[in-house]
């Protein structure tokens, strides 16, 4: 699929692909005129035309001096996008359906470089205006529709620099890593019961965390929203957060095989959104995938290491 | 920074790359409104005004509705004013299309439109004015338009750093350009016609009219340059420098009629070829179709080009470009009496009118008793009747007879006057005559040793039968005897200016100016002796003196020199590309072999990344290439043998080189490039 998608991306357009005959392969640069660029070209053969119409020297002159700018503008566009080297770094995580961001580091080898396009797929470009002898720092995009582990081994780099009307392609290579969670599917599915597991009108607490209100204390910066007495803040009595009594025991756990949908993408996608839910709401939880079992637990690293498995689970 | 490349929504130019595109647009219009009509300067300067406003004041711009309005009004008024499809027409209507153009700055991609079109609107000042100083004006130009064209598109850059860039660009494009100009096969005589420019450029007439007013005469433009061969230098009374030949006689205006037959040979192959001067003419546009030559030319090289027998020359297309000929005239002959059997072209004369001169001539002809006595009597009735010389002279009330009205009221005027006037006198009284229109008289350059001939030095003489021949006859010099030393407007003296003018030429600071001035028209004779006339004759001697004699080849000459030029375009091209080959950096042998065979391998597909180590990029290959896997195994431990096990001998370095020299990967074939572990 990736193939693909390279393939198309290489020749989008009945311009890029009739252009394409014309690339220079030299040096993994591919150069190819802007539409500016066709303008500028047709504009010069026809100052050619008049200076040899009328045997004017001047203009002979001037169409040359145009062409050689042209031509001598290429030294610059390949200096330009070929001045910099491009590091990834971290490993990106989104959901399937959404623009995967991965984050990269351009650093200018000598001079600065200008105006240059980053993309993974050909097709959306990210804009860097200036890159140093200090690392500039720039995001990537790319759409991703399916769930899995994504490694891009080359980056386009673009850059019209500096008269815009040449455009130079590279790939450079690189590695990125990206992690992308299945699309959250609404269902009504339930969920295991672990003892202790009270019987509620709703298969979530709505107010609490845990089950029993223990007492007021200072807020702490990362202390959940919901828990945030709100009462005292309008009083103006500053800011307080309530703690429950905690129960480790309790909790729910969404299994794989309890899943309504057709296939194992849907059923992925169901047990994502019961689990997003659940930590919606700061409940415990915990996931079945197959002969594989996550304890149930609460919190940020425990929702990355659910989405991980969901995001993992059969896929290599 | 994270905005698509492609597609900028929501552009909104800054008011100050706006303000720098307006004032590209300016600065390359500035030049044609010497060219274009005052209307069209008008309306560019009203639209130009709105922008500067609009920027100011955020006044309301115009919708898609109103700039094709607007277009087409532009369109016809170019048209209109200019009198239909002449290259004026084109230029107004390119600065006002432009000037509109810059309501429409929604986007990046329509500031750089009216960017580029500048460079066509500044280049195209060529047609009109090819002198050094606005050569230097169109450089500078093209060079600010390129900074803006950076600076726009790029805003990193600012706008002084892109003017140096712009420098850069430019100066190291000077060399390619002038390989290309000097290679570049010339065609001669162009494509198609050219379109003429304007008239009101240039002013030599092909008809002389009384009521006309002397516009030619005050004009210090040059008209032509002359070089003589062998350092010859004629004296002053010698230079008079035939143009047209003026046959018919309309009353008050003279026209060329319809004569127009070759010269016979026979006559002229007699003369001596040590009595013929021979010079070269550099003639400026002047739309008309014939040349100029010292009286008497007896040969012109110019193609295209014939001389009459009434020895004027004339060409088969105006001329609308500058022009270089060569010539060769017989100083102070006279022409043979042409058309020997026919008196009636030198004798025609309108019905009626002007009763006085012909009278008068018919009374001044019956007391001579020769023909050669009746032009001294009549050139005495000039001197003793006080006809005084003026530029600006009274124009006769219409329905009188000008020529009447001229001789027996006025009696004020320039050359035109006083040559046709007494050739209508000499054809009243039966003697066939003609005019001449040309130049008479020229100024030395010391510097350049060449002859300055200028739009003032216009002239008009008679030319009267004498037995066999033609003579000349200047009926202004007896009126004004010192037209004979000055140009026409230095010798009417008329006009306070010009008095003043003549006594500050001979003050020390105005013979220093006029040194200066020399110095400065010689430098502009040079530049276009050696840039602008390069021709395909130049050419022909500079691939000469570089050994490659073009004789043989003339027919494919041209054919050639296209291949070449567009081959060495080529090469420049990818020659341009290996300079871009990074410089192979400091390294033993090993470090060099090692990175070429990385750089091999990326080209088959592999990554190869800065901080693998030799084991992990053998990994890298089996992965990606499992095929190339063997033959890399062998460089890679030979690489690891070498650089860490000490174990280097002159045959492993030699046996490592060898390997990575017959390394040959091949294309990278179907597998993915980029890796996606998906399901």
């Amino acid at each position: 699929m990736t193939t693909d998608r390279i393939r198309a991306s290489r020749g989008i357009g009945l311009k890029n692909r009739f252009f394409a005959r014309f690339a220079v392969p030299a040096f993994g640069v591919r150069l190819l005129p802007t539409g500016h660029g066709v303008v500028y070209v047709v504009l010069l053969a026809a100052l050619l035309v008049g200076s040899i119409n009328h045997n004017n020297n001047l203009g002979y002159l001037l169409t040359f001096l145009l062409s050689a700018v042209l031509l001598v503008s290429i030294i610059f566009t390949l200096r330009n996008i070929n001045g910099f080297i491009c590091q990834g770094h971290g490993e990106a995580a989104v959901f399937a359906g959404q623009a995967l961001p991965f984050s990269l580091s351009l650093q200018a080898k000598d001079g600065p470089c200008y105006g240059l396009g980053l993309s993974l797929d050909g097709t959306s470009w990210s804009r860097v205006e200036r890159v140093d002898a200090l690392s500039a720092a720039c995001q990537v995009f790319m759409p991703v529709n399916r769930r899995g582990r994504i490694e891009m081994r080359r980056i386009f780099a673009a850059s019209a620099f500096p008269l815009g009307l040449l455009r130079a392609t590279r790939e450079i290579p690189i590695v990125l890593t990206g992690l992308v969670y299945p699309k959250p599917l609404p269902t009504h599915a339930g969920s295991e019961k672990i003892q202790g597991e009270r019987e509620e009108n709703d298969t979530f607490p709505l107010h609490t965390a845990g089950h029993d209100f223990d007492g007021l204390r200072h807020y702490r910066p990362g202390d959940h929203p919901r828990r945030i007495h709100w009462k005292s803040l309008a009083g103006q009595r500053g800011l307080f957060a309530k703690v429950f009594e905690e129960d480790e025991g309790g909790g729910a756990i969404f299994s794989l095989a309890d899943m309504s949908g057709r296939s194992l993408e849907d059923k992925l996608g169901e047990l994502c959104y019961l689990m997003l839910r659940a930590d919606g709401y700061g409940a415990r939880y915990g996931l079945r995938l197959g002969g594989q079992l996550i304890a149930p637990g609460r919190g940020l690293s425990h929702k990355s290491l659910c989405l991980r498995a969901l995001a993992l689970y059969q896929s290599s | 920074m994270t905005t698509p490349a492609s597609a900028t929504p929501g552009f909104v130019p800054s008011r100050q790359e706006a303000h720098l595109v307006l004032y590209a647009v300016i600065l390359c219009t500035l030049p044609h409104f010497f060219n274009i009509s005052v209307p069209a300067i008008l309306l560019c300067l009203a639209l130009w005004a709105y922008h500067f406003a609009a920027y100011r004041w955020s006044l309301p711009r115009a919708g898609l509705m109103t700039r094709t309005l607007l277009g087409v009004l532009l369109f016809a008024a170019a048209i209109v004013t200019n009198e239909g499809l002449t290259l004026e027409a084109f230029v107004s209507l390119l600065t006002m299309m432009i000037a509109l153009k810059l309501f429409e700055q929604r986007h990046q991609r329509d500031e750089m439109t009216v960017v580029i079109l500048c460079y066509f609107l500044i280049v195209s000042g060529m047609f009109f004015d090819d002198s050094i100083l606005s050569s230097a004006y169109i450089l500078g130009c093209i060079l600010f338009t390129t900074a803006v064209l950076i600076h726009i598109q790029f805003p990193a850059l600012a706008l002084t750093p892109a003017l140096a860039l712009s420098w850069r660009l430019t100066s190291r494009a000077f060399p390619l350009m002038l390989l290309l100009f000097l290679v570049f096969p010339r065609i001669q005589g162009g494509l198609w016609g050219r379109p003429a420019l304007l008239e009101s450029n240039t002013g030599f007439a092909d008809e002389i009219s009384f009521g006309a007013v002397a516009r030619l005469a005050v004009r210090g433009d040059a008209a032509f340059r002359v070089t003589f061969d062998n350092g010859f230098r004629p004296t002053k009374n010698q230079l008079y420098w035939r143009g047209i030949v003026l046959w018919d006689c309309q009353g008050e205006t003279w026209k060329q009629g319809g004569r127009m037959r070759p010269v016979e040979r026979d006559n002229m192959d007699m003369v001596a070829q040590e009595e013929r001067r021979g010079y070269t003419v550099t003639l400026e546009p002047h739309n008309q179709r014939w040349l100029f030559a010292l009286d008497l030319p007896v040969r012109v090289t110019s193609p295209g080009s014939r001389l009459h027998d009434d020895f004027a020359i004339h060409r088969s297309r105006p001329v609308t470009s500058r022009l270089s000929y060569q010539g060769e005239s017989i100083l102070d002959i006279q022409p043979v009496y042409q058309p020997a059997q026919d008196d009636r072209p030198g004798l025609q004369l309108p019905r009626g009118g002007n009763p006085r001169a012909r009278e008068l001539a018919a009374r001044l002809r019956r007391t001579s008793a020769t023909d050669a006595e009746f032009v001294e009597k009549l050139l005495d009735f000039y001197r003793e009747n006080r006809f005084t010389y003026s530029l600006t002279p009274a124009v006769a009330p219409s329905g009188t007879d000008a020529i009447d009205w001229f001789l027996f009221n006025s009696r004020s005027g320039f050359c035109e006057h006083f040559a046709a006037s007494f050739a209508f006198l000499m054809r009243a009284a039966g003697i066939p005559a003609r005019l001449v229109n040309g130049y008479f008289g020229g100024e030395e350059n010391p510097f350049g040793g060449y002859w300055l001939i200028r739009q003032s030095d216009a002239h008009v003489w008679v030319e009267v039968r004498n037995g066999d021949f033609w003579q000349r006859v200047d009926p202004t010099l007896a009126v004004a005897p010192e037209r004979g030393l000055e140009n026409a407007r230095v010798a009417t003296g008329a006009e306070a200016r010009d008095s003043l003018f003549s006594q500050f030429k001979q003050s020390a600071v105005g013979q220093w100016t006029a040194s200066l001035f020399n110095a400065w028209d010689m430098v502009n004779s040079r530049w276009n002796q050696s840039v602008m006339e390069y021709s395909f004759a130049d050419q022909f001697r500079l691939f000469a003196s570089l050994g490659i004699d073009l004789e043989k080849f003339r027919g494919l000459f041209q054919l050639l020199l296209i291949a070449a030029a567009v081959l060495g375009t080529a090469v420049f091209f990818f020659l341009a590309l290996a300079f871009m080959r990074k410089m192979p950096r400091e390294g033993d042998q090993v470090a060099r072999a090692w990175r070429v065979f990385r750089e091999k391998l990326e080209r088959a597909g592999v990554v190869v990344l800065d901080y693998q180590g030799p084991a992990d990029l053998l990994k890298e290959v089996a992965a990606a290439r499992p095929d190339l896997r063997g033959r890399a195994e062998v460089i890679i431990d030979f690489y690891i043998a070498i650089r860490y096990r000490e174990q280097a001998t002159a045959e492993m370095l030699a046996a490592f080189c060898q390997a990575v020299r017959n390394f040959r990967p091949g294309r990278p074939g179907r597998h993915n490039r980029t890796t996606e572990v998906g399901n």
